[in-house]
């Protein structure tokens, strides 16, 4: 078994140093991939001879004296709800079972020409919608920290990917804690950026006015060198914004003595599990070491924001799935002799529960008689959840906050009760909601083993500021691997 | 118990850009099936729209012809439905605050000139086209997405028009100043410009509107006409036999002659309208708006006015002038150049646009030049030519190319004066018919116009007219 | 206040979503657990509030130009049905 670097940082510096060959590097990582992943199921489909091509490529690229990109030949994984042109993509659903796109999404496309090798799609709750990748329609993924518990979702098979030294980093996407909830499961670094600064052209849409394609690795650095590459305002996309300078990563090492983070005690009330708890408050004891000040303040109300949540994005997602028909792509229901039928069995049998559920919801909150009281009073609330924010962060320069009640639950013990599942993303959807930039970091690991992470949020244009925190804390290490993913590790 | 209409109408105006709504497709007519498509407009998985600079800029400069307040801001929202040729199950319109509103034309018919009042404008993208089976065999609706996603401009009358003649001219007139604008071809036929009429009847004086029929499927003006009759025919057989209407959408069905209600209220979509999420308000700047507004080309409205007052036209000839802009540019030529402009206008949409359409022409390709036509119009004036002969020149003009001059002369067909040529021709036609002399000197002087045709025939179509009629008036009363 | 088995099915025909009856039941259930967690929003006074867009400032306008799109058969290449350059579905009796 030969030895993959354990980082993006760490990976560059060794090809720069001509110490890996690109081929190599990628054949062992398939490897890897084709050792583990049918127990962790991180994959729904793996590149592996566009990934040799592509490195054999950058290699020739690399021997001729070219810089083909600060990230060149780094194997990543990639959502299974981006769109990635001659290969699969099907949101983990069974609706696009089959589909082909014939276009590659704006932050792959990034991506490449940054020199990454796309390694494969991840597996996801169908359609992004879930916590716990167990709505997949084609399998379940499994935390590598044990087997027996989820890890997050909806981007959970980009967590496993990460953990499990399957890739060196992911893109997740992120609605309403879809990124930072499976980073805290699996103890990874996870950046929700703020909404716009990265393109959604090309990102299967769930919740428009919340979804946020987000960089997950191992490390702050790491993410931040992702950000970099795939960060940026897209023609193709009229919500993205100006950029902002690239993160420079050597200020990520910078002073943050001085600085003051909010924590909103009426979060930690009730309903955190005791081991979270504990650990966010030795983060807290952890900053305050590093010369930061902790400040108490109050934000809006969790509840308040998932109600809001659970009404704005699966309104947005009854009306973004509706193209999901049988006409055009995908599955369609067979022997289907007139119209109305095409649509609704194409779409009963092609949906599963979860999606349903939230169609019928979203369909519901819009539906005559029913928008003013629910869309647009969530829509108001929505406006004020942002104006209490942007409020609260005239006083601190970020806010810290546990990223979920608990760490990752046991597969099967949510299933039953669609409210237990979406308590999972109480803490994380403010950030989408007021749309400003979030990370989620490793802050220890239970007893059993299992990581627990907390969150930092921001103002506009924080995503250095909080990677930077992110750094200062953790000192650049990244989480150990499992045990049983383990490997050797370069530093 | 006598019933009066209250006409609203709906048009959807295909504006006239190269490139699609949302994304750079060609909205060119006419291309093979899916050939102008791309991921956007095909709804595939993971698009997203961007708006058309120019569609924007040709709404706004309607909304300014008509006299519509522009909206300074206004949003895009998503009007939820499924149906084959919208892929996406939503179409990207404005509901809750649309580019512009008010506005108001002014429309003449049957002598009654009105303001009717526009209510709404604002932007849309248009769906693709379904084939439905037809001909036997056929199991398949077909569909083809070339179109969907063309900008649309949604026009909204109030229901201030009376009857169906008037929804017809109004009709007209928004058709005359979406072309002049250059905003819409207006081919209800291609269906770039297409018309949906709401209707209700109610008793004669009665307050309050009765329920509305919307209705669709109109492709002509002469069809919103027929259809609009025929719906207020069924509502007011239907309120006089004690019935009351529903609102319902109905289709006008031009073979049968009759509309046919598709579906009533209680069946109506609920379209789920919310703000679309995919793009930010739609933000105008009023320096841009005023400088559209500053280019906007005289409308017909104004055209129609100065055409009677510098030329001193009817009205009619002006309306006819004014509602085909090639036309009127074309006859403002010829009239700098004669001394009659009613004249020149009389023959211009008569004589030449009859012999351009013998020919399968349009005034777009008219070989004569305007100003070719004055000589002949001169000397129509000066009565050296009959207006027959100047058609028959003009039909010579346009089959050979050469120019007025060079056929009235091989041609000897300049109009005759001389009198001792008339006397002889007169003479000769008398000569030939004695039994009619002698019947018109014993009192049938309804012969007089046997004498006339007859001389007029022997000179070959040339004799003045008056100058001939004259002469065989006195060459019979003489007793010669 | 709990949803009936016919705004279930409603909602299902809005949405276009056959539902066998072991299915319908079951949503009836889990809907009106979240919209009872939803009533938390009652309590959130909100009057006077504007929504506010959330994608950006001002709508970007893109220049009136042609790009060519894809081919008849990229565009076809996912079709479940087609029939010549055409997608194909079972017959449209009348537009709903």
């Amino acid at each position: 078994m030969s030895a993959v670097p354990a980082t993006i940082e760490g990976f560059s510096g060794a090809r720069r140093a001509g110490e890996i060959r690109l081929p190599q590097v990628i054949g062992d990582c398939l490897d890897r991939i084709g050792r583990l992943d049918s127990e962790i199921g991180a994959f729904l489909h793996v590149m592996d001879d566009a990934a040799r091509r592509e490195a054999e490529a950058l290699q020739a690229r690399l021997d001729r004296g070219e810089e083909p990109g600060p990230l060149a030949g780094v194997p990543i994984a990639v959502k299974d709800n981006i769109s990635v042109a001659g290969h699969p993509t099907t949101a983990g659903s069974r609706i696009l079972e089959g589909f082909v796109p014939i276009y590659t999404a704006t932050a792959v496309a990034r991506l490449r020409a940054a020199g990454a090798i796309v390694i494969g799609k991840t597996n996801l709750d169908e359609f992004a919608m879930g916590s716990s990748n167990e709505f997949s329609a084609f399998r379940p993924t499994r935390n590598p920290y044990d087997p027996e518990r989820v890890p997050g979702g909806s981007s959970g098979g980009s967590a496993a990917a990460v953990a499990a030294g399957l890739a060196l980093g992911a893109l997740g996407t992120d609605t309403g804690g879809s990124v930072r909830q499976p980073a805290a499961f699996c103890g990874l670094v996870a950046l929700k950026p703020e909404y716009g600064a990265v393109s959604r052209y090309g990102l299967l849409a769930f919740g428009s006015s919340l979804d946020v394609i987000g960089p997950m690795a191992r490390t702050a650095s790491d993410c931040a060198l992702l950000f970099n590459a795939i960060a940026g305002p897209d023609p193709r996309d009229a919500t993205s914004r100006a950029a902002g300078t690239p993160i420079d990563l050597a200020s990520l090492g910078g002073e943050i003595a001085g600085l003051r983070l909010g924590v909103p005690a009426a979060w930690l009330a009730e309903g955190v599990d005791p081991e979270v708890r504990a650990h966010f408050e030795q983060a807290g004891e952890r900053f305050r070491s590093l010369g930061v000040a902790l400040v108490p303040i109050e934000l809006a109300e969790p509840s308040a924001c998932l109600a809001t949540y659970a009404i704005l994005a699966n309104a947005e997602a009854s009306s973004n799935l509706a193209r999901y028909d049988g006409v055009r792509y995908g599955y369609r229901a067979p022997r289907v002799e007139r119209l109305a039928e095409l649509y609704t069995r194409t779409r009963g049998g092609g949906f599963g529960p979860e999606v349903k559920r939230r169609i019928l919801l979203g369909t519901f909150v819009l539906s005559a008689g029913y928008y003013e009281a629910y869309y647009a009073k969530a829509s108001r609330v929505r406006t004020r959840i942002r104006a209490a924010y942007d409020a609260a962060l005239t006083a601190v320069d970020a806010i810290l906050a546990p990223a979920t009640p608990t760490p990752a639950f046991r597969l099967g013990e949510r299933l039953d009760d669609p409210v237990a599942m979406y308590l999972s993303d109480l803490f994380t959807v403010m950030a989408n909601l007021t749309g400003r930039p979030a990370v989620a970091f490793p802050v220890g690991r239970t007893r059993a083993g299992l990581p627990v992470g907390a969150q930092l949020f921001g103002g506009t244009g924080s995503e250095d500021l909080l990677l930077k925190l992110v750094h200062r804390f953790t000192g650049g290490e990244p989480l150990a691997l499992p045990e049983r993913c383990a490997q050797e590790e370069r530093p | 118990m006598s019933y009066e209409a209250v006409i609203g109408l709906e048009l959807h105006a295909q504006l006239r850009t190269r490139s699609k709504m949302f994304c750079a497709c060609s909205t060119a007519f006419g291309a093979a099936p899916n050939t102008q498509v791309c991921p956007v407009c095909l709804g595939h998985p993971g698009v997203l729209p961007v708006a058309n600079r120019q569609a924007v800029e040709l709404a706004v400069r309607f909304s300014c012809a008509v006299g519509a307040r522009v909206n300074p801001v206004s949003t895009w929202a998503r009007k939820n439905y499924f149906y084959p040729d919208l892929p996406k199950g939503y179409q990207i319109t404005q509901y809750e605050r649309p580019l512009a509103a008010g506005g108001a034309l002014s429309v003449t018919s049957e002598g009654v000139t009105r303001e009717i009042p526009l209510v709404r404008l604002h932007l849309e993208e248009d769906a693709g086209r379904s084939r439905h089976p037809e001909r036997p065999g056929e199991t398949r609706t077909l569909v083809d997405l070339n179109r969907c996603g063309v900008p649309l401009l949604e026009i909204v009358s109030a229901p201030a028009l009376r009857t169906p003649a008037e929804a017809h001219a109004c009709l007209a007139e928004m058709r005359l100043i979406l072309r002049y604008c250059g905003v819409c071809d207006g081919d209800m036929e291609k269906g770039s410009l297409r018309c949906d009429a709401n209707v209700s009847v109610r008793r004669r004086g009665a307050g309050e509107l009765g329920e509305k029929t919307e209705v669709k499927n109109l492709n002509s003006l002469r069809s919103v006409e027929r259809a609009l009759a025929a719906e207020i025919a069924r509502q007011s057989a239907l309120l006089a036999a004690g019935g009351v209407p529903e609102t319902a959408t109905a289709l006008w069905d031009a073979a049968r002659g009759e509309t046919r209600v598709m579906r009533t209220k209680e069946e109506a979509p609920d379209y789920r309208y919310f703000p679309e999420p995919d793009l930010p308000p739609l933000v105008l700047d009023d320096a841009w708006i005023a400088a559209i507004r500053d280019r906007l080309p005289e409308l017909p409205a104004a055209r129609r006015e100065r055409l009677m007052a510098r030329w001193g036209l009817r009205s009619y000839d002006a309306a006819v002038l004014t509602a085909d802009p090639e036309l009127g540019a074309y006859f403002e030529r010829v009239a700098e150049r004669v001394g009659d402009a009613p004249a020149a206008a009389g023959f211009v949409t008569s004589a030449l646009v009859g012999a351009l359409r013998n020919r399968g022409r349009e005034i777009a390709d008219c070989p004569v030049a305007p100003e070719a036509l004055a000589p002949l119009l001169e000397r129509i004036t000066a009565g050296q030519l009959s207006h027959t002969l100047a058609k028959q020149a003009l039909e010579a003009m346009l089959e050979t190319g050469q120019p007025a001059e060079t056929i009235l002369h091989e041609r000897g067909w300049e109009q005759v004066d001389d009198a001792a040529a008339i006397a002889a021709w007169v003479a000769a036609a008398i000569a030939a018919h004695p039994a009619e002399a002698a019947a018109y000197r014993a009192g049938k002087t309804a012969l007089l116009g046997l004498f006339v045709g007859a001389a007029l025939r022997l000179s070959g179509g040339r004799a003045h007219p008056r100058r001939l009629q004259e002469a065989v008036r006195r060459a019979l009363a003489s007793r010669e | 206040m709990p949803l009936s088995p016919e705004a279930i099915r409603h909602l299902a025909w809005l949405a276009r979503l056959e539902l066998r009856p072991d299915e319908a039941s079951r949503l009836q259930r889990d809907l009106d657990g979240i919209l009872e967690y939803v009533r938390v929003l009652e309590g959130v006074a909100a009057e006077g509030v504007a929504a506010e867009a959330t994608s950006g400032p001002a709508t970007p306008l893109r220049e009136d130009e042609v790009t060519p799109g894809v081919s008849p058969e990229a565009a076809l290449a996912n079709a479940p049905e087609r029939v010549g350059e055409f997608f194909a579905v079972p017959p449209v009796v009348e537009r709903t």
